[in-house]
């Protein structure tokens, strides 16, 4: 029994370390002045001040927020209009609408970032924010649809028809009920949708022109070798993640409970 | 169709696809009548209190409140309002915003909205719990807040959708007593579905017993118990034994049959002719065993089984390949019977329920009680 216990604890702090590590180091190696971690003399701020002095890094990290931004307003519009439609709407084939509409999140970004360029180049449109931007649409999109329609079906109907039982109308009931019931999972929805597109690097490779988000800006840096300054706003870029999957976390509960547990301590 | 009745369902039809989930539903729901509608899961009472709400449309036939046909009128509009099984209090608002919420709709202004909550509060003994989530609160009490927000508008019926169905036995009985009392106090129309039929008995003015959409009797719980009009009916309600038969005789005053070589007589009008095949039916506390009494159906059986159960014996007896079970108070028990004796069963002729075999299809097995 115990060597068993032994045994299971080793695994799990090595697969620990290797999930774990290689982010340790970047955060070390941002701070060391030097280019090595070996002889660690002494932590810097010197990689970050150069990231502030650096204008375009400035601009393609600006660039990146308005477009998660701008992808999480269209997604969540759209992919709630979505959920609703395939939660309340019966139709033949619903099964295979669904698994559709999940498929520009799961599949490989070559492929929708190619799928997307030939689009966009048949219609001569120029790629500009704009293509990044429906880029980032096409997967946020699902994903917010996913969220709010398992929130809508795990709430079930009854709420609505004891809305509309107690005299009100539709608009009313989905002001009243429905929206500060699916609210939390929108707002989880959100935080995710701009998580993933804040770092998303395929799709917007093929779709960027001179016109850049900060992953893409971040690759093209890497070709004149690895700086210390990618190791800086790759520690930024990591802090900012962690604050937003934890505040995500707390939005998208899988069970009806989280919902309640959380409105209890607010009470 | 009178001006005094709450409800009025004509020729009431619902199908799904091809599915009648009701079937030409008509009845006359009396104002402030605490009506049930009893069946099995399936049987149409929850869709024929879904139409009467409006949250479903009837495919035919017509629905009126108060006199004014509502068949078309969205829920929102409809002065009924629904207890919901789940009881569906908002999770979002407290205690008191869920209650005010039907005021909001309708507009009533605050001050009028605060004592017409604080009157419903006290009428469902909730006061003090304003400020709750309906998470916070136990079964028992979220129903009690289900039915303060339903009851706050003063509808012209409250329908009730299974509402106890979610709570414990106890708790049941007891909130049985609260809704019967709360109905006389407020004196609403309710209108209730259940599948459990001591539910329906201990508490409806009147019962509409339904199976496939179709309802098979509307009458006071006494006369539903005492002269059911079919054999489903007969089995749903109550403790039945059901046995095979062949009329002999018949004048349409007293049916005379036979039962494994043995003579039963019916004192109540049979539509059967002579030579037909029947299903007799006798209550189990009404069957007696070894009478001092004379009664007009005695048979001797075998005693196959004693179950004792508290406050009574039921003793299964064989009648050639029929089974009888008599169910006799244990204060009147003769300690001295035993299983495989022979013994003397007796019943009144007019505790002699008859239906024409056919009818065996639509018995229920085991009554309508919630396991």
């Amino acid at each position: 029994m115990r060597g068993r216990g032994t045994g299971l604890k080793i695994y799990g702090t090595l697969i620990f370390v290797f999930l774990y590590f290689p982010m340790v180091i970047v955060l070390l190696f941002s701070f060391s002045p030097t280019r090595t971690i070996v002889g660690l003399s002494g932590l810097t701020l010197k990689w970050y001040q150069e990231l502030f002095q650096d204008p375009r890094l400035l601009i393609a990290f600006w660039h990146t927020v308005m477009v998660g931004l701008c992808a999480v307003a269209i997604a969540t519009v759209f992919g709630t209009a979505g959920a609703f439609f395939v939660t309340r709407v019966e139709f033949p084939g619903k099964g295979v609408f669904r698994a559709l509409v999940m498929l520009p999140f799961l599949l490989p970004g070559i492929i929708m970032g190619v799928t997307l360029l030939i689009f966009f180049r048949n219609l001569n449109v120029h790629l500009s924010m704009f293509t990044i931007l429906m880029g980032h649409v096409s997967f946020t999109t699902p994903l917010v649809m996913f969220q709010v329609s398992s929130r809508l079906s795990r709430m079930g109907p009854t709420y609505r028809w004891a809305a509309m039982d107690l005299g009100a109308n539709p608009v009313q009931t989905f002001w009243h009920v429905t929206l500060p019931m699916i609210r939390t999972a929108l707002i989880g929805a959100g935080l995710l949708a701009f998580t993933v597109s804040f770092d998303e690097i395929v799709i917007s490779y093929f779709l960027t022109g001179t016109w850049m988000t900060l992953p893409v800006y971040i690759y093209g840096m890497m070709r004149f070798g690895l700086s210390p300054k990618v190791y800086a706003i790759s520690t930024i870029i990591l802090i900012l993640s962690l604050v937003l999957i934890t505040f995500m976390a707390r939005y998208t509960g899988r069970s009806a409970d989280t919902y309640r547990v959380r409105k209890r301590d607010a009470g | 169709m009178k001006a005094d009745n709450a409800i009025d369902l004509v020729n009431v039809t619902k199908k799904f696809d091809e599915v009648t989930a009701v079937s030409k539903f008509t009845v006359e729901i009396r104002k402030g009548e605490f009506f049930s509608l009893l069946g099995p899961s399936g049987c149409g009472k929850t869709t024929t209190l879904r139409m009467i709400a409006g949250l479903e449309v009837p495919t035919e036939g017509q629905i009126l409140l108060e006199g004014g046909d509502v068949s078309s009128t969205p829920a929102y509009r409809r002065n009924v309002n629904t207890v919901f099984q789940d009881y569906a209090l908002f999770p979002h608002m407290t205690v008191r915003k869920n209650i005010y919420f039907p005021l909001k709709m309708k507009k009533i202004s605050p001050s009028e909205a605060e004592t017409r909550i604080e009157r419903v509060l006290r009428l469902v003994n909730m006061e003090g719990f304003g400020n709750r989530l309906p998470q916070q609160l136990s079964g028992g009490q979220r129903q009690r807040i289900a039915l303060a927000r339903s009851l706050v508008n003063e509808p012209a019926a409250l329908l009730l959708d299974e509402p106890l169905g979610a709570l414990d036995f106890k708790l049941r009985v007891a909130m049985q007593k609260v809704l019967k009392d709360i109905q006389r106090n407020v004196g609403i129309t309710f209108i209730y579905v259940t599948h459990d039929q001591s539910e329906a008995m201990t508490m409806s003015d009147r019962i509409a017993v339904m199976k496939d959409g179709l309802a098979h009797q509307i009458a006071t719980p006494d006369e539903i118990y005492n002269n059911p009009s079919t054999a489903f009916v007969a089995s749903f309600i109550g403790d039945m034994n059901f046995v095979h038969g062949t009329v002999l005789d018949n004048d349409g005053k007293t049916c005379v049959l036979d039962v494994e070589g043995q003579k039963v007589t019916a004192k109540r009008a049979v539509d059967l002719g002579k030579g037909a095949a029947a299903l007799v039916c006798i209550r189990t506390e009404r069957v007696q065993v070894n009478p001092h009494r004379s009664v007009e159906n005695r048979v001797s059986a075998e005693l196959s089984r004693i179950i004792y159960r508290g406050t009574d014996y039921e003793a299964t007896c064989r009648i050639g390949r029929a089974e009888l079970r008599a169910v006799v108070q244990a204060v009147t028990w003769d300690a001295a019977l035993r299983v495989g004796g022979t013994v003397e069963l007796a019943w009144n002729a007019e505790d002699v329920i008859v239906f024409p075999r056919e009818e065996e299809k639509d018995v229920i097995k085991y009554s309508g009680e919630a396991v």
